[in-house]
């Protein structure tokens, strides 16, 4: 103990990278206090979670530039459990003082009640962490200006392409993040990511549809290297060109064939949420009791990976500080793993897979996703196609919901076509795909070699994080189908 | 309360010559509390979080920034941040701040019960509800949360145009999940009361409540659903309908041509029966507040009136961009700091025309949708498309009976709407959503095409 009574702090040599925020108002010495506070509070374990996050959001509409906002945010939220009950207190004003305030509330919130507990030594050495979102081209060594005019480039594109309402929104959030907790030091990440979403909608005889694209990347300005912001306007354009063409989707059990986009938002909400530990620790998830069973075919190895260099929902140690590692969900149709976190460890042990995560330092963590996705199989898109007499083709998934309890799901398709005699037919109108997530998995009937990703936003508890998910393309024996149609 | 408004109106003085600012100040504390089952309680939280959010106009161009951090250099920064912004924009003359406006309503959104009411208090209600969901019902024998939540938030606007207000609201919510065991499978359905007085909830009701959700949902499955019954939507299902219908009536959708009601003022859009307002100070509604986002009055708005769509909600910006005679509702909201006003619902509410007990006498032989699937991206506010899955039942006599398959339900907006026949008196706030809910009756035609 040094002589304020703060626990001792070591240090390793390492030398955190360029990117990270030494500007983190908290030194180490104050991370001791903090967590001394806790234990001394009759707490149990501890954590701070110290996060400086800077946002940056530009908005093309109507062909101007309808909005450009920075925000920078800088809090901590402390963590506290006592005897398996936790308290969490948050504040951004970021202090010694205050953080040892919110220390103390955290303490009473776990329900501890010794104030005259001995000081423990705490371990404060900081682990070497290699980011897994590294940006080669930062995003605030570029000009809101320079952003801008990526934003016209991908509007001028998408109506050059035909369409005439374009909305585009460019978004990069750079985050530096600490985790100091009273058995396992302090661990430093720093996360980049950047996304471009474009929108439009296309009129044609009273008709209209929408069209959209939002491809997204673990990095920086980079992001456009790899996808020329035309690239993106044209193909949100055409995919709203095209459903103005759509007859109604017939209804109805049908054979259906997800493209790579689908299928992984169907991992990720029909299964993925459902092997999320909380939910198996609660008994809530239809997945709680069938760990070493057999949830899906054969055909089906699913996996959560936040290790992947570049991933929109990549990082390298989760927010509870422990390093991520790769984790096998289904392996060959066998349910083999689960998300889990500090709270809710892999049932049976201590052993957590790294999923802790949260919104900001406003939330405590949850077990979430990172990036999860379908390993390739051996078969050709056109194999699939060719096995299907008439069937639904989707491309792409907007957006659903399933409930983790029952398995059920439902999926708004965004670009549909009819498949007859195993060729791709006309495009279809807005349908919906109903189903169980178990059901869906077993029925999978072929797995192509086509894997890629998307990204997204995912919801959960109202804590919004960034995933991606991928898959090949998968056929799917049957699904209901619900289109205006007929069968 | 007067140190955030001190604290907005200090920004200003960093205004140039020629340019407009508006500072929106915000301080929030918020508890939460969690229990499991049997009343363990897995997570206590408690925070208190303050930021400021400036808007800065210049040569018709506007820029925000927004920070947590309130020090005096912290504040010049995020002038400076959103001055730069604003120069990397383009002109909009349809951008301004609004004119100050005298607050006449006196509707109290403020109790002081949530301030006295402890925090052994809060974790008791969790607990007490968790312990109570089990055991009324042989066949649900567990939860996956019980949970508490408050939030207490002062506000302060002011701006270079005369703008000065200040706000303060408070609400709780304490909601439960029931997981059943059914067949077919777990099923799992919720209730939750929202209220601005936590000692004012009946814990046992909600948890009745809950478990008769559920319950209703782990029968066996009946008969086919007959197409030419009526149908009963439950006030979760109005809810995420409404939500949308919202999203439609707002003026950046209006006037940008995004919306299923682009082009349909003074048009019937809903059977001759519904009334659909937005009371910006309806006290069940937890967005309610004396002022928007941007320090102009709330207000009751009406949106469709006898069938026919008569308003829009506008922020001051929405207002301007569609023009001629469109004003300010008071309808710019904001979730935090963080994001400037945007026009959106406060409290959309549905005129009653019956008590829930005539309205389901006069379902007798209906559908029952209990819940729907696939809402967040199945029901588009911009073609109006409606592709979800529905859950539900079967009525008999008024009375619920066999459970039914999930329905598909592809309809759209405007169907529903014109679908209406009648709206029970059992309004309620819906968790998540600027809608204040009734139990509605459809026409058989809505649900007709659905298998």
């Amino acid at each position: 103990m040094d002589d304020c009574g703060c626990s001792t702090l070591r240090r390793c040599d390492y030398e955190p990278p360029a990117e990270s925020m030494n500007a983190l108002p908290i030194d180490e010495e104050d991370l001791g206090a903090v967590l001394d506070k806790a234990l001394r509070a009759g707490g149990h374990w501890a954590e701070v979670f110290l996060e400086r996050r800077a946002t940056e959001t530009l908005r093309l509409a109507g062909g101007g530039v309808a909005e450009i906002r920075s925000d920078l945010d800088l809090g901590a939220g402390v963590r506290v459990v006592t005897a398996g009950r936790a308290g969490y207190a948050y504040t951004n004003v970021v202090t010694r003082r205050s953080l040892v305030e919110a220390a103390a509330a955290a303490a009473v919130a776990s329900g501890a009640t010794s104030s005259a507990r001995a000081a423990l030594s705490i371990d404060l050495r900081q682990r070497p962490v290699l980011p897994a979102q590294h940006a080669r081209r930062p995003p605030t060594d570029v000009t809101a200006s320079a952003k801008v005019e990526l934003l016209r480039r991908v509007d001028t594109a998408a109506r050059s392409a035909g369409v005439r309402d374009v909305t585009a929104t460019h978004v990069d959030v750079t985050q530096s993040m600490l985790v100091a907790t009273t058995d396992s030091g302090v661990a430093e990440d720093t996360r980049v990511r950047t996304r471009l979403t474009c929108q439009v909608s296309a009129r044609r005889n009273g008709r209209m549809q929408t069209g959209f694209d939002g491809p997204g990347i673990g990095g920086g300005m980079e992001l456009y290297d790899g996808d020329a912001p035309e690239a993106i306007g044209v193909r949100a354009a055409e995919r709203a060109l095209r459903a103005l063409n759509g007859i109604e989707s017939p209804s109805g059990r049908l054979p259906v064939i997800l493209g790579p986009s689908g299928g992984g938002l169907l991992l990720h909400e029909a299964c993925g949420h459902g092997l999320e530990a909380d939910a198996l620790t609660r008994g809530s998830s239809i997945y709680a009791h069938t760990s070493g069973e057999r949830v899906g075919s054969e055909l089906v190895t699913a996996v959560d990976d936040p290790t992947i260099a570049a991933g929109f929902g990549s990082y390298a140690i989760d927010d509870e500080g422990a390093e991520a590692v790769r984790t096998v969900l289904l392996d060959r149709g066998v349910q083999t793993g689960a998300l889990s976190d500090r709270s809710n460890p892999i049932a049976g042990t201590t052993q957590i897979s790294a999923n802790g995560r949260r919104a900001s330092y406003a939330h405590p963590p949850l077990s979430r996703m990172s990036n999860t996705f379908i390993l390739p199989g051996g078969s050709s898109v056109a194999d699939l196609l060719g096995s299907i007499e008439r069937g639904v083709y989707v491309v792409r998934l907007r957006g659903g919901d399933v409930d983790v309890t029952s398995g059920e799901f439902a999926f708004a398709a965004a670009e549909t076509f009819l498949i007859e005699n195993g060729e791709i037919g006309p495009p279809l109108l807005s349908l919906s795909l109903l189903g169980n997530g178990p059901d869906a998995l077993a029925s999978v009937e072929a797995v192509a070699d086509d894997l890629s990703f998307s990204q997204a936003l995912c919801g959960k508890a109202d804590q919004w994080i960034p995933v991606s998910y991928g898959s090949p393309t998968l056929l799917i024996g049957g699904l209901t189908v619900t289109g205006a149609g007929s069968g | 309360m007067a140190e955030l408004l001190k604290l907005a109106e200090g920004v200003l003085a960093r205004a140039a010559p020629g340019e407009e600012l508006e500072a929106y100040a915000v301080h929030r504390t918020v508890t939460t509390v969690q229990a499991g089952t049997g009343g363990v309680i897995r997570h206590v939280g408690r925070a208190e979080t303050r930021g400021v959010g400036v808007r800065l106009l210049t040569n018709a161009r506007m820029g925000y920034a927004s920070t947590a951090d309130v020090s005096s250099d912290g504040l010049t920064t995020t002038v400076i941040r959103a001055r730069q912004n604003a120069t990397a924009g383009d002109p909009d003359e349809a951008v301004a701040l609004p004119n100050p406006e005298p607050v006449r309503a006196t509707t109290v959104l403020w109790d002081k019960a949530l301030q006295r009411t402890s925090l052994e208090t809060k974790i008791g209600l969790a607990t007490h509800l968790a312990r109570r969901v089990v055991g009324i019902h042989s066949q649900i024998r567990s939860i996956d949360t019980a949970e508490y939540y408050d939030e207490q938030v002062l506000t302060a606007v002011a701006s270079t145009c005369g703008v000065r207000s200040e706000d303060r609201q408070g609400f709780a919510e304490l909601s439960t999940d029931a997981i059943g065991q059914a067949a077919g499978g777990n099923v799992a359905d919720y209730s939750y009361w929202c209220g601005r007085d936590p000692t004012a909830v009946d814990v046992d009701s909600l948890a009745q409540e809950a478990v008769s959700r559920t319950g209703r949902l782990m029968g066996q499955l009946g008969k086919r659903r007959p197409t030419d019954a009526a149908v009963v939507l439950d006030r979760a299902v109005v809810g995420v309908l409404l939500a949308a219908v919202g999203r439609a009536c707002s003026g950046g959708a209006l006037s940008s041509g995004r919306s299923a009601f682009a082009g349909l003022h003074g048009s019937l859009v809903a059977a001759s029966e519904v009334d659909l307002a937005d009371d910006g100070l309806c006290p069940a509604a937890p967005a309610a507040a004396l002022v928007d986002g941007e320090g102009v009055p709330r207000r009751r708005t009406d949106l469709i009136r006898a069938g026919v769509l008569v308003g829009a909600l506008h922020s001051v910006t929405t207002a301007r961009a569609i023009g001629g005679n469109a004003r300010t509702t008071g309808n710019a909201r904001r979730m935090t700091h963080k994001s400037p006003p945007r026009a959106a619902p406060a409290a959309l509410v549905l005129r009653p025309t019956c008590s829930l007990q005539e309205l389901l006498a006069v379902a007798g032989e209906a559908t029952y949708l209990q819940q729907v699937s696939g809402s967040h991206s199945g029901i588009s506010s911009i073609t109006g498309r409606v592709n979800v899955g529905g859950i539900g039942f079967l009525l008999h006599d008024g009375q619920p009976s066999s459970r039914l398959a999930t329905i598909s339900v592809a309809t759209s907006l405007q169907a529903f709407l014109s679908s209406i026949l009648m709206v029970a008196d059992d309004v309620q706030a819906v968790p998540g959503s600027p809608v204040v809910a009734s139990t509605v009756l459809c026409a058989p035609s809505w649900l007709a095409s659905a298998p």
